[in-house]
């Protein structure tokens, strides 16, 4: 059977194994049987495929807290840090770290309007700053022996992302597409979210492809009614007109593409126009939020102007998992209008950056949290909690704090995790992990989150300039100990 | 302009076989320096590829040159501790890297791809490990 008949086969009898099932699997989601068959295509670099093991998650929404909100002021209660705020940091606490805060290592600060509460039964640790996601404690897995490389933002931003200090990998979500594929036609597989007036900083190179194929690379969906650029159809060019087109498109590749069965290139393109099309009613009705109760607006916080935006953008990453979307990343921006505070990076006045950037999030996280819940979705998807970094117990400015790379925490939550559960720690001052065996890496973070996808991190690799690479570079082990 | 460019490339090479010839009798003697840090670590790059790639001679190959460059390094920190320095961690670390490349090429000789990558993720990690901690400015 040649590739054609093939392709028609499927077509004809509407076997699209992969598409139908995933049709039938995923709330929201519904294949026909044209489109099932594309979904099986060997030549569609987009077409569904098989993980290394079973998956545990459906999807991930990797919400990336920008500008690096202080854990210690959010999840790391110190006892110690609060005895000895305004004393030195002693020498020991400092070894085998390089500080650069201006000034020096000033000493150790904590807010006067902190407060520490304990909640659920798993007893996690929460500050005032987040009185809403601390009610869903039990749902949460913390580690709380983060580390990475302390450089600037969009530096470290890009190793969150990729793995890499320099440009040119492939951020997390392009391996994803790369080894998965999309569960829906309609929609690509890997978009990206933000709230606020303008592009995240460092921008796409944060959901780039690198060497992958350009297919592979996110979508970047802006807030908004019109959610990707140069999507809408020309007003003066109706429905019929572009369909039209595209048939007419199609018919003539359709002939060189049949001159041509190996050119997969072609494939693409072709599938791109299609795609293109689909998307221009797809995309627009899994951001529209009017179909959505009062009830669930008011879960998510969109009716506040504070939480309102950010809300938005997790209430349209729900409805995105449901489309089967498989790689959500959501960038915090800033609460609309607001203009002095637009990240969380609090290097003086952390109580009011942080009590404006709390405010923005824990609304929105616990409502996605109990939504993801109420609808059963939680149990197939994947709620990362993450930043380029953290910020250090010692002062700067006076009222702020510094970049801390050494160990902070970052949480997760959703399928295959031990809820309620705490990994590793930072010492009695939050400096730095307090055991370096339980450090984990974004590489460790990245292999971990492959592995409920069903993806072996060693074995999801791409053969670029003749040298085989994997999305956790040389490292990466996945986190066994918060595995359920 | 032509002759210009065919000049200058032969005096780049007469140059540089030149410095080559002062500097071989030195090869031997490596130090610990950025140099071999850079080696060793585009060698663990090819010794991830070539596991993944289930080259196994190649994959040996890197594996026997890291053990090798690693008892420079471990020769390099017993000094230091010699002299009181506190670096027992690192020499703690390059005894560590030197058992991983040993154990990968027995899984190399055994052709255990899996065990011989999973082990290299865990040389990676050690390396890592000691830069995170004794890195120069």
């Amino acid at each position: 059977m040649d590739n054609k008949s093939r392709r028609d086969f499927l077509k004809n009898t509407g076997l699209g194994v992969g598409g139908a099932a995933l049709a039938g699997a995923i709330p929201g989601l519904s294949v026909n049987a044209a489109v099932a068959a594309d979904l099986v295509d060997p030549a569609d670099p987009l077409a569904p495929k098989a993980p290394h093991i079973p998956a545990k998650i459906k999807s991930v929404i990797w919400l990336h807290q920008n500008g690096a909100p202080s854990t210690l002021d959010l999840y790391d209660y110190k006892p110690e840090l609060v005895k000895n705020a305004g004393k030195p940091v002693p020498d020991s606490f400092l070894k085998g770290i390089k500080t650069s805060t201006q000034g020096g290592v000033n000493g150790l600060f904590v807010s006067k309007e902190r407060t520490w509460k304990q909640y659920g039964e798993s007893g996690a640790w929460f500050s005032n700053l987040l009185p809403n996601l601390a009610n869903h404690a039990d749902k949460l897995t913390f580690i709380k022996s983060s580390v990475t490389i302390g450089a600037t933002h969009d530096i470290s931003i890009l190793k969150l992302n990729t793995g890499d200090l320099n440009p040119g990998r492939p951020s997390l979500g392009a391996w994803v597409s790369y080894a998965l594929g999309t569960a829906n036609p309609d929609l690509p597989p890997y978009v990206v979210l933000y709230n606020g007036a303008s592009e995240p900083r460092a921008g796409s190179v944060n959901w780039h492809s690198g060497f992958l194929p350009a297919v592979y690379q996110g979508t970047a969906f802006r807030p908004g009614a019109s959610p990707i650029y140069y999507l809408d159809r020309p007003e003066l060019r109706s429905a019929l007109q572009q369909r039209n087109s595209l048939d007419l498109l199609n018919k003539l590749n359709q002939i060189g593409a049949s001159d041509r069965p190996l050119d997969t290139e072609l494939k693409a393109r072709l599938r791109s126009y299609e795609l293109a099309d689909r998307m221009q009613v797809a995309a627009p009705e899994a951001v529209d939020l009017t179909k959505e109760s009062d009830a669930t607006k008011e879960l998510y916080g969109i009716n506040d102007p504070i939480t309102g935006s950010y809300g938005t953008t997790l209430l349209r990453a729900r409805r995105l998992v449901e489309r089967g979307v498989r790689f959500i990343q959501v960038v915090s921006g800033a609460p609309d209008g607001e203009t002095e505070i637009t990240s969380w990076d609090a290097h003086d006045d952390l109580d009011k950056n942080h009590g404006l950037m709390a405010k923005m999030v824990d609304k929105p996280i616990a409502g996605l949290l109990e939504d993801l819940k109420s609808l059963g979705l939680l149990e197939t998807t994947l709620v990362v909690w993450t930043s380029e970094f953290s910020r250090t117990p010692w002062g700067e400015s006076g009222t702020g704090r510094d970049h801390n790379p050494w160990g902070y925490t970052q949480w997760l939550a959703g399928g295959g995790l031990k809820a309620g559960f705490t990994y590793g720690a930072t010492d009695e001052l939050g400096v730095q992990v307090a055991d370096k065996d339980t450090a984990v890496d974004t590489y460790d973070l990245h292999a971990t989150v492959l592995q409920l996808l069903g993806l072996n991190h060693l074995k999801t690799t791409f053969i670029n300039n003749g040298r085989s690479e994997r999305p956790t570079v040389v490292f990466g082990k996945v986190i066994k100990e918060i595995l359920a | 302009m032509r002759n210009f460019v065919v000049a200058l490339r032969f005096t780049v090479l007469f140059f540089g076989i030149n410095l080559l010839s002062i500097s071989a009798p030195f090869a031997e003697e490596v130090e610990m320096d950025m140099d071999l840090m850079q080696t060793i670590e585009s060698t663990n790059d090819n010794l991830s590829s070539n596991i993944s790639l289930e080259n196994a001679e190649s994959a040996k190959a890197d594996a026997q040159t890291l053990n090798e460059l690693f008892a420079v390094v471990e020769e390099h920190y017993k000094k230091e501790v010699a002299a009181g320095n506190d670096v027992a961690e690192a020499l703690d670390l390059t005894k560590k890297s030197i058992k991983f490349s040993s154990e990968i090429i027995t899984f190399l000789d055994q052709k255990d791809f899996e065990s011989a990558a999973n082990t290299a993720t865990d040389l990676a990690r050690t390396c890592k490990t000691c830069h995170n901690f004794y890195k120069e400015d």
